[in-house]
C-alpha cells in the first residue's frame, strides 16, 4: 500500500485543484490540451528543484543533509551571470560554473569526510560562506545576460527541462539502482562503522556524493537561469527547505539507511501541485474563505510534510518474500 | 592568603566541572575580551564603547533567549526548527491584539501564551507521532507562518501584509525592559543549570532513551518538558522581539531565526569538534559562546 500513497496525494491534489479551479472541459481533446500544458509548465517549473533533490536524496541516504544546496546554485549562477551573454558564454561561464560548482561539493565534502564536522554544521557554515560570496560577485545588483546567449533558454523551456531531468532521473537515476553504489551509500547511512568493516571507503564515497550533488547543483542553476533569466544575490532564498521537505516527503530517511529516488520525484511534484494549484484557485477562496487562498500553503505544505512522513515510517514496507514467510 | 569565598567557588567548580571543560570555559571568556577589544578598537570617533556595550545587551536578548531555548531541546537530543515561525504567530496574536485595542497587558499575555502553547504542542506532536523532530518542526516551519497569515487575514480588517504598532505603550517590554528580561532569563537559566533536576533529565534523555526508561523515567513526559521549559525562554524572547517592532510583517519576519539561535551550538561544535548535538555541557560555557 505504502508505494501508492504518493502517486494517491498526487493525483488527489491535481483532480481537487482542477475541481475548485474552474476550468469547464467542453470535449476529450480539451481536457487533453488542459493537462499537457499543465504537466509542461509543472515540469519546466520544478526542474530546479527536481534537479537539485535528486543530489539530496544520495545525501540524505548516506545521513548527511546539505543546508547550503541553494546558496550553491544561487552562486552558480551568479558566477555565470558576470560573462557576456553572447557565444562565448558556452565555452566561458558555462564550464567555470560547473568548475565552481564541483569545487563546492568539494568543499562541503572535504569538510565532513576529511575534517569529520558534522554535515548540518559544515553545510550551515558553508550556507552562509556561499550567500556572502553572492553577495560579494553581485553587490546589489541584477544580472540578466542568459536571454542573450544563443540556445541558452532552451533549457528553461519544456524540451531542455524534460531532456535533463529524463537523462537525470532515468539514466542516473537507473544507473544508481541496480549499482553496487546504492547499497554502500545506503550502508554509510545506515551504519558508518559497519560500512567501513565492510571494506567500504567510507570517506571517498562521501566525497563523492557531495562533488556529485555540487554537479546536479549546476545542472539545477542551468535550469534556473535559462527559465528566469536574471540572477541577484538573494536569488534562491529558502529554496533549501523545499528541496529537503521533498525528499524528506518522498520517503528517504533523514538518518540514513533508505533512500526513494521515485519518491523524490513525487515529492518534489506535490509540493509544485499544491503551490500552482493554490496560486489557479484564489478565485475559488475569495468566495468560499475568510482568507487568502494562497496562505493556506504554508500550512498545507507543512501538514504534508509531516502526514506524508508519518505514514512513510509507520505504514508497513511492503514484503518481497511474502510467500516463503 | 586565598580568601575562602575563593577556595569555595575553585572546588565547587572543580566538582562540578572537568578540568578540560574550565579550560574551554577560560577560552570563550578570552574568546569574549578580544571581541571586546576589537569592538573597542573599530570605535570611530565620537563613538561611545560603554553606550555600544549597553545597546548591545537589550539588541541581542531575543537571540540569546531563544539560544537557551534551543538549548534545552538540543540537550534532550531533539531540535526545533519552527522557533522562528511560532514566534511570528505569538507577534500576529500580539499584533492583532494591540489593532484591537485589547490593552498591552492582555497583548502581551496573549504573546507569551501563544509561544508556549506552540512550542508545547511541538513536544506532544513529537512524542505522539514519534517522527524525528526535525520533521515534525521542518513542518511546524511553514505551517506556523501559513497560521499566522491566516490569523492575521481574519484578525484584521482589509490586512495589506503588515501590522502597524502605533501605540508607545505596547512597546515598553522591548525598548525598556529588554535588558531586565535578558538578565532575568539568563540568572533563571543558570539557576536552573545549578540547582535542578530537570536539567539533568534532559540529558540524560539526550544521552540515551534506553537508559531513562530503565531508571524509571519517562522519556515522553521528559521531552513534553523540556518542550515546555523551552517555550518559557521562547515567549520572553518573542515578546522582546515583537515590542521592538513597529510593524508585524507575518511574511517576512524572523526569518532565520532558528538558524541564527543555533549558531552558537554548531560554532561549539565546530570548533571542539563534537559531533554530537547533545553534549553534557552547561549553560555557562553556553551562555559565553551565544555571546
Amino acid at each position: 500500500m505504502k508505494q501508492f500513497i504518493l502517486p494517491a496525494i498526487l493525483i488527489s491534489e491535481i483532480i481537487f485543484f482542477t475541481w475548485i479551479g474552474d476550468y469547464t472541459f467542453k470535449s476529450p481533446e480539451d481536457f487533453l490540451r488542459y493537462f499537457q500544458s499543465y504537466s509542461a509548465d509543472l515540469l519546466t517549473q520544478s526542474a530546479p528543484v527536481l534537479l537539485a533533490a535528486f543530489g539530496m536524496t544520495l545525501i540524505l541516504a548516506t545521513a548527511g543533509i546539505d543546508l547550503s544546496i541553494a546558496s550553491m546554485i544561487a552562486l552558480i549562477s551568479c558566477v555565470m551571470s558576470s560573462f557576456d551573454g553572447d557565444v562565448s558564454f558556452w565555452w566561458k561561464a558555462v564550464p567555470l560554473g560547473l568548475l565552481v560548482a564541483l569545487v563546492l561539493g568539494l568543499t562541503n565534502g572535504s569538510l565532513i569526510a576529511v575534517l569529520d564536522v558534522p554535515p548540518i554544521i559544515a553545510t550551515l557554515g558553508t550556507m552562509i560562506l556561499f550567500r556572502g560570496l553572492c553577495f560579494t560577485v553581485m553587490g546589489d545588483l541584477e544580472k540578466s545576460p542568459f536571454f542573450d546567449v544563443p540556445g541558452y533558454e532552451w533549457f528553461g523551456r519544456f524540451p531542455g527541462a524534460l531532456l535533463l531531468i529524463s537523462l537525470v532521473y532515468l539514466g542516473l537515476g537507473a544507473g544508481y539502482h541496480y549499482s553496487r553504489k546504492k547499497r554502500e551509500l545506503l550502508m554509510i547511512g545506515g551504519n558508518p562503522i559497519a560500512a567501513r568493516y565492510a571494506g567500504i571507503p567510507v570517506d571517498r564515497r562521501l566525497i563523492q556524493v557531495y562533488v556529485f550533488s555540487g554537479f546536479m547543483a549546476f545542472l539545477s542553476a542551468v535550469c534556473f537561469t535559462a527559465r528566469n533569466s536574471s540572477v541577484s544575490g538573494s536569488s534562491l532564498t529558502g529554496m533549501e527547505l523545499q528541496v529537503i521537505a521533498a525528499v524528506i516527503l518522498g520517503g528517504t530517511r533523514v538518518q540514513g539507511g533508505y533512500s526513494s529516488l521515485s519518491g523524490t520525484f513525487f515529492g518534489v511534484f506535490i509540493i509544485a501541485v499544491l503551490d500552482e494549484g493554490l496560486r489557479g484557485a484564489a478565485g475559488w477562496g475569495e468566495e468560499n474563505l475568510p482568507f487568502k487562498l494562497s496562505y493556506l500553503q504554508y500550512v498545507l505544505i507543512g501538514i504534508i510534510l509531516i502526514g506524508g512522513v508519518w505514514m512513510n515510517t509507520h505504514l508497513p514496507f511492503p514484503k518481497k518474500n511474502a510467500k516463503s514467510s | 592568603m586565598t580568601s575562602p569565598w575563593t577556595v569555595n567557588l575553585k572546588s565547587r567548580l572543580a566538582g562540578r566541572y572537568s578540568r578540560f571543560l574550565l579550560q574551554r570555559i577560560g577560552f570563550l571568556l578570552i574568546g569574549n575580551a578580544i571581541l571586546l577589544i576589537l569592538i573597542y578598537m573599530m570605535i570611530q570617533e565620537g563613538g561611545s564603547f560603554r553606550e555600544v556595550v549597553l545597546r548591545a545587551g537589550p539588541n541581542v536578548a531575543p537571540t540569546v533567549l531563544a539560544g537557551f531555548a534551543l538549548t534545552v531541546i538540543i540537550y534532550t537530543g531533539a531540535i526545533d526548527l519552527s522557533i522562528g515561525s511560532i514566534i511570528v504567530v505569538a507577534g500576529t496574536v500580539f499584533g492583532v491584539l494591540s489593532a484591537q485595542e485589547s490593552g498591552p497587558i492582555v497583548a502581551f499575555v496573549g504573546c507569551l501564551i501563544t509561544t508556549c502553547v506552540l512550542c508545547s504542542f511541538n513536544g506532544w506532536l513529537i512524542h505522539r507521532l514519534a517522527i524525528p523532530a526535525i520533521i515534525v518542526t521542518l513542518g511546524g516551519l511553514t505551517f506556523y507562518r501559513g497560521i499566522a497569515l491566516i490569523l492575521a487575514d481574519i484578525g484584521m480588517e482589509n490586512f495589506s501584509g503588515f501590522i502597524s504598532i502605533t501605540n508607545e505603550s505596547y512597546q515598553w517590554p522591548g525598548k525598556k525592559l529588554a535588558g531586565f528580561i535578558l538578565l532575568f532569563g539568563t540568572l533563571t537559566a543558570l539557576v536552573l543549570e545549578w540547582y535542578s533536576r530537570t536539567i539533568r533529565h534532559f540529558l540524560a534523555l539526550g544521552s540515551s532513551e534506553e537508559a531513562c526508561q530503565i531508571l524509571g523515567l519517562n522519556p515522553g513526559a521528559i521531552l513534553q518538558k523540556a518542550f515546555f521549559v523551552s517555550g518559557c525562554f521562547l515567549s520572553a524572547a518573542a515578546l522582546v522581539y515583537v515590542t521592538r517592532l513597529q510593524t508585524i510583517e507575518p511574511s517576512r519576519m524572523a526569518r532565520g531565526f532558528a538558524l541564527e539561535s543555533s549558531v552558537p551550538w554548531w560554532l561549539e561544535a565546530l570548533i571542539f569538534s563534537e559531533v554530537k548535538a547533545v553534549s553534557s555541557e552547561r549553560y555557562w560555557e553556553h551562555f559565553f559562546f551565544i555571546l
